[in-house]
Parts: structure tokens; sequence; C-alpha cells
């Protein structure tokens, strides 16, 4: 419980409540296959340039040149990452839509909690000299 | 130190009015959780819709991904798998930036219930603090 000082100021950053850590979040966590799908892309593409490469040193098919498909694969890399980044920024979005909920929530039990201990002064609470 | 200003005057401040304040304000909470009631399980609907997103993008690399590898050994035809999954990929990102945008007003709503109620438990607080003191002297 924050106390006025003389002059009649409150310190608010006494009595804010504490953010929530990620573990705390009562609605929703990250979701792990998220950065566990972009490891594995990263490994699968690493090895799909490689192979690519390995095919424009000479190794081509004779369907289809090294140079297909490493612009196949280069493209599809680059729509992946694009819509990896797509989904990098909803998850962000919900993250903060599920902080919002938790403080949210954790504001209004504080103060739901301050408002009945002001009601529990009742309505006869008079100050000295009001 | 946070100072605000605003709320300073409420040491001032009779001590039924304080209590009349009190009372609008945790009316205003109540109608902050209720209106918040009713947006969570547009948050928790999203949570499931991000994993599915997110499982379907993965599969989609992964094919596209082996479609490409294995070109060499397919003489190419598997680059068709690759194609068809950039297709898939492109239409889950047209609908990631679809949700993205539907999704701007609940997320506005939120950040601005959040705020109400911020401000809402600051002046509780300092209304509490004050009758406190006032009860202590």
């Amino acid at each position: 419980m924050a106390t006025p000082a003389p002059d009649g100021h409150i310190d608010l950053h006494e009595t804010r409540p504490a953010i929530p850590s990620l573990r705390e979040r009562s609605v929703g966590r990250l979701p792990i296959g998220v950065p566990i799908a972009v490891l594995f892309a990263g490994v699968l593409i690493g090895l799909c340039l490689a192979n690519t490469l390995g095919l424009m040193l000479g190794r081509s098919s004779d369907a289809v040149s090294g140079a297909v498909i490493l612009g196949v694969s280069i493209g599809f890399a680059a729509i992946t990452v694009a819509c990896f980044i797509l989904l990098a920024a909803r998850v962000n979005a919900f993250t903060n839509m599920t902080d919002d909920v938790t403080e949210t929530r954790r504001y209004i039990d504080l103060g739901v909690s301050h408002a009945s201990a002001i009601r529990s002064y009742g309505r006869n609470a008079k100050s000295p000299g009001t | 130190m946070a100072i605000v200003p605003r709320l300073v005057h409420y040491g001032t401040i009779g001590g039924d009015e304080l209590l009349d304040i009190g009372a609008k304000l945790e009316n205003r909470l109540a109608a902050i959780g209720a209106e918040l009631d009713a947006l969570e399980p547009i948050v928790i609907a999203e949570r499931g819709r991000i994993r599915r997103s997110g499982m379907k993008l993965a599969i989609n690399t992964t094919l596209g991904l082996a479609g490409a590898a294995a070109a060499p050994i397919t003489f190419g035809w598997s680059l068709l798998l690759t194609l068809g999954c950039a297709g898939m990929v492109v239409w889950d990102g047209l609908d990631y930036a679809n949700d993205y945008i539907g999704y701007s007003p609940d997320r506005r709503r939120l950040r601005e219930l959040r705020r109400e109620a911020s401000e809402a438990f600051d002046e509780l607080t300092v209304i509490h603090a004050v009758l406190e003191t006032r009860y202590r002297r």
C-alpha cells in the first residue's frame, strides 16, 4: 500500500503490479512449433542450397539444369521466409493481446481489492477537518 | 519517482465523495471485466489458429524443400511438388495478413481496456492511500 508523502504525492510505481513472466501468462504462450519449424527450415534450406550448388558444379541431370533447381529453391525459400515473417508478426500481435488480457485482469483484481478496502471505510469516513 | 498531478488533489476531497468515486471506479472495473470476458475467447481461438498455421507452414516448407532437394534424383519432376507447396505457402501468407488485419480492432480495444483498467487502478490506489492516511491520524 503506497503512503502519500507530506505534500500529497504518491509514487505509483510502488503500487504497480509486476509484469508477469512468460510462464505466468494464463491465456497464451508462444507456440513452440514456430521456432522448431524455423530451425528445421533453416537446416533444409542449407541442405537444398548445398545440393543445388553441387548440381551447378557439374552434376546437373539431363532433364533440368542446376540453374533451374537453384532458381526454384531460392524462390521457394524467399516465399517461405516472407511467410515466416508474417507468422512471426502474427505471433507477436497475439503475445501482445495475451499480455493485455493478463495485465488488465491483474489491474482489475487489484483495483477491486482496493475498492473493497475503500468500501470498508463506510459512509461515515470523514477526515479531520473535512 | 513518478508523480501524477491529476491524482494529487484527492487529498483535498471529502470522505463521502471519495467513497462515491471509489464506487464509480469499481463499477467501471466491473464493466471492463465484462468486456474482457467477451474478448478473451477470441484470443484463445487465435492461439489455436496460430498453432495450426505454424504446423501447416512447417509441413509445406518441409515438402517444398524436399521436392527441391530431390530434383536431381527425380529429373526435376519433384520441382512440381515445390511449386505446389509454394502456392500453398503464398495462400497461407495471404491468410496470415488477412487475420492480422481482421484482429486489429480487437487488439486496439484490448490495449484501451488495459489502459483504462490501469488508470482506474491508479486512482483507487490513491483514494485508498488517502483514506488510510486520514484514519491513521
